[in-house]
């Protein structure tokens, strides 16, 4: 009764081993991090498990476009200029956004679509103009808005 | 011109020239279980628009400058909105539609205006 009782053990552990050889995904991560300095513009699209990204601009008109899908999404913005436009959309399970932006013109935009999304936008100019769009069970914003 | 006439002349310039105004304009669109929203604005013409669906909604405005102008819409179990408002021209709304709303509007400034709508 021992021996069959081990023996059912060992076969399940075989069958999970088996199973888990056949259908475990191994994660992705991707990185990415920008710098840059002058009028230009920076697409990033990221589609892995967790998904890392960066932004940094300096100089008269800047634009960055993100767009993340994965199971964990992390977007960092800052840029500073004349004229400031940036587009971020994340869909997954988690998604977090940080952007500052500091010129005459702020425009920014951003969309979570997940589980959690936490997003922190500030903008300090002038003239700002921010959108926050989300959609998930647990949903979290903070705009900030101050003049020049 | 009758003293009127230029009143009113010069309530249409005023109203021509406010949007025209450089300032802040935020808007914030959350559709889930629990949201929250948190806003500073501040400058010459500040407006704020949310609008939050799901079970429990919490947003919270402050406004310093000139003009202001905050709405708030809210649908979900637990609502709460609180807003202030600090400048010569506040205006807000806040709309609730739940069983359990709660809201608090507080404005300093020449010109004050709020409305409070909630539905069970």
């Amino acid at each position: 009764m021992k021996t069959l009782r081990w023996a059912a053990l060992a076969a399940v552990t075989l069958a999970s081993s088996d199973a888990l050889a056949r259908d475990f995904n191994v994660p992705t991560v991707s990185v990415y991090g920008a710098i840059g300095v002058g009028s230009g513009d920076i697409a990033i699209k990221q589609n892995s498990t967790a998904n890392f990204v960066g932004v940094m601009q300096v100089g008269p008109n800047v634009s960055t476009s993100i767009q993340q899908s994965g199971q964990h999404n992390h977007a960092v913005v800052g840029q500073i200029g004349q004229t400031t436009n940036a587009t971020v959309l994340q869909n997954g399970g988690s998604n977090r956004a940080l952007m500052r932006q500091m010129s005459h013109i702020n425009n920014a935009m951003l969309g979570q679509i997940g589980a959690d999304n936490r997003a922190r936008l500030f903008q300090i100019g002038p003239n700002n103009l921010a959108g926050i769009g989300q959609a998930g069970a647990y949903n979290r914003a903070l705009l900030r808005q101050l003049p020049w | 011109m009758s003293l009127r006439a230029l009143l009113i002349a010069s309530i249409a310039t005023l109203s021509l020239a406010a949007p025209a105004l450089a300032g802040n304009a935020g808007v914030i669109v959350q559709s889930g279980g629990v949201n929250q929203a948190h806003v500073a604005q501040s400058g010459a013409a500040n407006t704020f628009t949310a609008v939050q669906g799901g079970y429990a909604n919490r947003s919270t405005v402050l406004q310093t400058g000139g003009s202001n102008n905050a709405m708030i819409g809210q649908m979900g179990r637990y609502n709460n909105a609180v807003v202030g408002q600090i400048g010569s021209l506040n205006r807000a709304g806040v709309f609730q539609m739940g069983p359990d709303n709660l809201a608090g509007v507080g404005q300093a400034g020449s010109f004050n205006k709020a409305i409070l709508k909630q539905w069970p």
